[in-house]
């Protein structure tokens, strides 16, 4: 069987508790249990479709990749062929009745896996992919519509726990495809068009499914592959084109918002709400980027807003300007004042006195009247907010003239066919010279009409809407945008602009209250601020004082305000206006552990309990996780929740929940409500059944024996037999206390009886007596009508046949010592055997020593190799590590300095690699040494050593490119049979070994630590083929041959030069290396090595004579 | 035969331009080349210090080989019977232990 493992990649751990899925134990427990039944009562008739909810909730907040708890239809398919612990099943036949029953005798959980870690990704995805185009959940609709796609379906069944494997996995594939494309149907625009605010209606039960595919029950081993690919296709069906969508406006520009269209009043709650486009559902052609494809220009620019409404607002503002102007404003330090001391005698207007104080109050750089501040401060601060209405309210004036003008609007008309995306405004108005641009009006007019707006509106109550309209046209010539109101949608609104999105909640539209509008500058959308917002929002009174120590703009930080030397003292406006950014995207956060192992469910299958706390430890850990988890997950969305501040985010208790809150929660399918509901009621039912069922399991029977009971058992056992073998049957061979030895045997784990039985081999007589007495005393009490003479009569036989036992038994002791002795007797031969094999073993080693030597030349030392120092050398040595780094300490012969580096780190350390120059120092020292004592010219030598620089130099450029080390070397063809020793000592991947020609005996070798001696195949192939060439007309094929010594093992990953350094001395003298040193000695030798280089060859103390 | 080619080169190519005073040598290892211009008679510790420097190298740690044999600092092209557009080869030095 092919085996699928599938990453599960947001697993936090790998494993937390251990199911024991093998043993079904059945012990007796009610139907329901009283946690189960409390609920239940509790939460009457909804409680079934609730819970059932809640824990496809859990599953999908998770990464659970179990399937849902299965839905039977009825309850007696429920009861009697349903799996798990909690039982779901369709009442009345009608599939929005979902009951549960709790079946207590079935230890299965619904869940196999266990695993829930929350995915608050996952989850953001799901609750936005829910929403309807009101961005509300059409809660019990939708909830109905989920459960019934699930499976709910007469014919189909799903099985959630291991059955028997069956090979209708296709089956269950073809079903699961069924079910994703139903469910992606779920999500179609005219499924959402609906019923925006309708009541919830049964959804259509699902089509009957072909008899096919039906009662396909799912098999146990492919429990997780089909889960995870039922969740990976509803996945992909239901948040697609959702996600689509938020991907394509998070990467296309600023933001997804741009145009704002339309503008509408609810009548209800008075809200104005404002029908916007999306950016990215505007599209533009390849030709013209800049052209705003579905839209032309409108006739008249004031018709949008309606001249009357522009009239009356600049109505206003000119009778503002005017009265500011007349100096017909009276200030006050409170409104308190302000509002007692008007007279309206003197023609002024109140509300625009008012509004002048709170804008007073409201701008951070002027701030409030201090009862502190002196009369002169005071007037300075009337006059800059007076000044500042002034010019906002004249700007506004200027603009509205300036946007409105039909003037205007030709010229861009004239300019630009089709509408563009943006206009530079300053370029075809160019200003005055006194005069601001466009732009900076825009700006200040936006700033005026959003506070007018947003805070007062100053006796313009009536025209909110236009003023409104008028702002949003304001912000679009600051932005560069074309003005909404210049331009209307060519084509019905309702059918959608090619290539944009469909309708409903994937509309290019959207309805957005105007109290969400943000005026925000292009830079901010694309660095918005990481800062976390100030989440705990306590109501401000208008005119209390506090410190704040930023000012806050509606529009952007004001630029170059005089920041003042402390905090300032001034009121805080009564509505906080951010600008606030969602970007989920940013919310993603990967999962710090990624677990190394999962564990299949087969092993879980396997697992065993191993101890009831661990179980339950293992529960709580769980819950721990869970609980973690969740608060982690918290603890994110509270990163893309900037803009409603009153957000909650503990999970508190539902029934205290604000109306809001549930709104909220509503639009979010329930999530928290239902883990708030009914996560601490799984777990605590889960809890109790593991609870019982550990329980039960530690009251089945135990392999420890209950005595007495047994013993009773026993004894009855044995009477019976004895009354049946003495009633009848007396020539039956087999005797009565036969059976009672032989059992009391094999029941050894009873002690009284385990005596009785060693008892019976060592006193014979006694048992009799015992047994005879036993036999009576049950006699007598078990059988009370057998007459006496019977009785005699049986104990007789039992005598005799005791007596044969004992005969019997002292027949296999003597057997016994037989077969003792006969043991004795084999193991002598076999220890005999041994010896001579091994003696014939040792011969046949010397042997082959003797041959090995014979073959290689090589004898073992008269003395040992590496001896110890001498106390002067030791010294010297030690001093070596006091030395100028850079002094030359010796010199090789070669004319290489040596240095305390090569000396220290690459000689003596204990554990220190060697390098080149202590390798051919060395060995041109052995060398030399051997030319010298063998009394031969420098030309002629006796042993000849190469370089390490040979090696590479042979194996890159070629046997032939190596003259001039061999001239150094002195070997020549002439003198090459002369020569009894090349050394060539090699380095090869960080590995010191040693190649050996002895031209005397015509062999090549290669001696390498690792292997205790033997070579390199491919070495000592190249070896004969440099000796073939260098022979030329000398080689002799059949005369060469390659050859292996013994030398010590390396085992360490540091000794193989001082190795190296050492087989080469040896094979230069003729000695075995095997024979002539061991490993150990090694890091003497490394001293020794030491001393030698220091001494500038083997010379003196380090003679090689007499080895 | 290698060393009677070698020689044959070198005899050549002594008769053919003993005159020239300098040379040109390129010092490599396996990813740079660096071309020195040099006088015979000049210690090749000045190049191989040069190449060491430029190439961030410290001398003990390097290995010339002219020919595969050993370029002591004291050397000098002389010495070693350097010819024009020779060649030096810059090794990593010999480390070896398991």
């Amino acid at each position: 069987m092919v085996r699928l493992h599938f990453p599960r990649r947001f697993r936090r751990n790998t494993l937390t508790t251990h199911h024991d899925l093998s043993t079904p134990i059945v012990p007796s427990l009610t139907e329901e249990s009283p946690i189960f039944r409390e609920q239940r009562d509790q939460e009457g008739d909804r409680f079934g479709r609730e819970l059932y909810v809640a824990i496809r909730n859990q599953h999908f907040m998770g990464t659970c990749s179990c399937p849902l708890p299965s839905i039977y239809t009825s309850k007696t398919e429920a009861l009697l062929s349903g799996t798990g612990h909690i039982r779901f099943f369709i009442r009345d036949d009608d599939p929005t009745h979902l009951s549960v029953i709790q079946k207590a005798t079935d230890p299965n959980w619904h869940c196999a896996c266990t695993e829930c870690p929350y995915w608050p990704v996952y989850e953001d995805l799901l609750s936005r992919s829910h929403l309807n185009k009101n961005g509300k959940r059409i809660a019990e609709a939708t909830e109905l519509e989920l459960v019934s796609q699930s499976g709910i379906n007469p014919k189909s069944v799903k099985r959630v726990l291991p059955a028997a494997f069956s090979p209708a996995l296709i089956m269950d594939v073809r079903e699961t495809r069924r079910d994703a494309k139903q469910y992606s149907h779920l999500q179609t625009p005219e499924r959402e068009q609906e019923s925006p605010a309708s009541e919830p209606e049964p959804p259509e039960p699902p089509e009957p499914e072909p008899a096919s595919s039906s009662e396909s029950p799912m098999e146990s081993s492919w429990i997780n592959p089909f889960a995870l690919a039922t969740q990976a296709l509803n996945t992909m069906a239901t948040p697609f084109t959702n996600f689509r969508n938020f991907i394509s406006g998070f990467f296309q520009g600023e933001t997804q918002h741009e145009i704002v269209e339309t503008w509408k009043v609810d009548d209800a709650n008075g809200i104005v709400s404002v029908k916007r486009l999306k950016r990215h559902c505007s599209p533009s052609t390849d030709a013209d980027p800049n052209e705003l494809l579905g839209f032309s220009w409108v006739d008249d620019a004031t018709s949008y807003i309606g001249r009357d409404a522009l009239e009356h607002i600049l109505q206003v503002l000119h009778h503002r300007l005017d009265l500011i102007h007349r100096s017909k404003v009276t200030y006050s330090d409170s409104l308190e004042d302000l509002r007692r001391s008007f007279d309206p005698s003197l023609g002024e207007d109140l509300d625009l006195n008012i509004a002048i104080h709170r804008l007073m109050t409201d701008t951070p750089r002027i701030g409030p009247v201090l009862p502190t501040d002196s009369a002169e401060v005071r007037e300075t601060k009337q006059r800059d907010a007076q000044d500042l209405y002034f010019d906002g309210a004249f700007t506004a004036c200027e603009l509205i003239e300036e946007m409105y003008n039909e003037h205007n609007l030709d010229r861009y008309k004239a300019l630009f066919p089709n509408p563009p995306r943006t206009i530079a405004y300053e370029e075809y108005a160019k200003p005055e010279k006194h005069e601001r641009t466009l732009h900076r009006k825009a700006k200040i007019a936006a700033e005026f009409i959003a506070w007018l707006l947003q805070n007062h509106m100053d006796g313009m109550e009536g025209l909110k809407e236009a003023l409104s309209k008028v702002f949003v046209d304001a912000n679009a010539v600051h932005k560069h945008e074309i003005i909404p109101s210049y331009i209307k949608p060519t084509a019905n609104e309702s059918s959608p602009i090619p290539g944009s999105f469909p309708t409903g909640p994937d509309s290019a539209f959207e309805e957005v209250p105007i109290n969400d509008l943000n005026v925000a500058y292009r830079w901010e959308y694309k660095f918005p601020s990481t800062d976390q917002p100030n989440t705990e929002h306590t109501p401000i009174n208008v005119n209390e004082f506090r410190p704040i120590l930023e000012p806050k703009g509606i529009l952007k930080k004001p630029k170059e305000w005089p920041t003042p030397g402390s905090p300032k003292c001034v009121a805080t406006p009564d509505k906080t206006k951010r600008l606030d950014f969602i970007a989920p995207v940013a919310s993603y956060a990967p999962p710090k552990e990624i677990p190394v192992q999962v564990m299949s469910l087969k092993d879980a299958i396997n697992v065993q309990w191993h101890h009831p706390t661990e179980a339950s430890n293992s529960v709580k850990d769980y819950e721990n996780d869970a609980s973690r988890n969740i608060g982690q997950a918290a603890r994110n969305r509270h990163r893309f929740a900037k803009v409603d501040k009153s957000r909650s985010f503990t999970v508190s208790d539902p029934t205290r929940w604000t109306e809001k809150e549930v709104e909220r929660d509503d639009a979010e399918m329930g999530l928290r409500v239902h883990e708030a509901k009914y996560g601490p009621f799984l777990s605590d039912l889960r809890q109790e059944m593991l609870e019982n069922f550990q329980a039960s399991a530690q009251e089945q029977p135990k392999p420890e024996p209950d005595f007495r009971v047994r013993r009773q058992i026993l004894q009855r056992i044995r009477h019976d037999r004895h009354q049946k073998n003495s009633q009848g049957a007396r020539g039956e061979k087999n005797s009565i206390l036969d059976r009672f030895f032989r059992k009391a045997d094999r029941e050894d784990t009873i002690a009284t009886e385990g005596a009785t039985s060693e008892a019976s081999q060592q006193e014979p007589s006694l048992l009799l007596e015992q047994a005879s007495a036993t036999s009576q005393v049950q006699q007598s009490a078990a059988d009370n009508d057998l007459a006496i003479a019977t009785k005699k009569l049986e104990d007789l036989e039992v005598s005799r046949q005791l007596a044969h036992e004992w005969g019997d038994g002292i027949r296999r002791d003597v057997e016994e010592r037989h077969r003792e002795a006969e043991r004795i007797r084999k193991e002598a031969e076999r220890k005999r055997r041994e010896e001579k094999r091994r003696q014939e073993q040792e011969s046949r080693r010397r042997r082959e020593e003797a041959e090995q030597a014979s073959r290689t030349g090589l004898r073992a030392p008269k003395h040992p190799l590496i001896g110890s120092l001498s106390n002067d050398w030791e010294k010297k040595v030690s001093s070596v590590l006091h030395a100028n780094p850079s002094a030359e300490l010796a010199k090789t012969l070669d004319g290489q300095p040596l240095t305390k580096r090569d000396f220290v780190e690459k000689l003596l350390e204990p554990q220190a690699w060697l390098n080149d120059n202590v390798i051919i120092g060395s060995i041109s020292h052995i060398a030399d040494a051997i030319n010298k004592s063998a009394g031969a010219e420098d030309t002629k030598p006796k042993c000849a050593a190469f370089t390490s620089y040979f090696w590479p130099r042979l194996e890159n450029a070629g046997p032939t490119q190596c003259g001039r080390l061999m001239r150094k070397a002195h070997v020549r063809k002439e003198n090459f049979f002369d020569i009894d020793t090349i050394l060539i000592p090699i380095c090869g991947g960080l590995h010191w070994t040693l190649a050996v020609v002895r031209p005397g005996k015509r062999t090549v070798a290669h001696l390498d630590s690792m292997r205790a001696g033997a070579g390199d195949v491919e070495v000592k192939e190249r070896l004969l083929n440099w000796v073939r060439v260098t022979l030329e007309d000398k080689w002799v094929a059949s005369e060469w041959s390659t050859i292996d010594y013994e030398a010590p093992r390396q085992t360490n990953g540091y000794d193989c030069g001082v190795f190296t350094i050492t087989n080469a001395l040896c094979l230069a003298l003729g000695l075995n290396p095997k024979k002539s040193y061991t490993a150990g000695q090694l890091t003497l030798q490394r001293r020794r090595l030491a001393a030698v280089l220091l001494n500038g060859g083997f010379t003196k103390d380090f003679s090689l004579e007499g080895f | 035969m290698a060393d009677n080619a070698e020689n044959g080169n070198n005899s050549g190519a002594d008769a053919a331009a003993p005159a020239v005073e300098h040379l040109n040598i390129k010092v490599t290892d396996n990813n740079n080349e660096v071309f020195f211009k040099i006088k015979r008679s000049t210690k090749l510790e000045k190049l191989m210090t040069a190449f060491c420097e430029r190439q961030g190298k410290t001398l003990a740690s390097v290995r010339f080989l002219f020919e595969g044999q050993r370029v002591q600092p004291t050397d000098t092209p002389d010495t070693l019977e350097m010819q024009d557009g020779d060649c030096l080869e810059v090794h990593q030095e010999q480390v070896g232990g398991c």
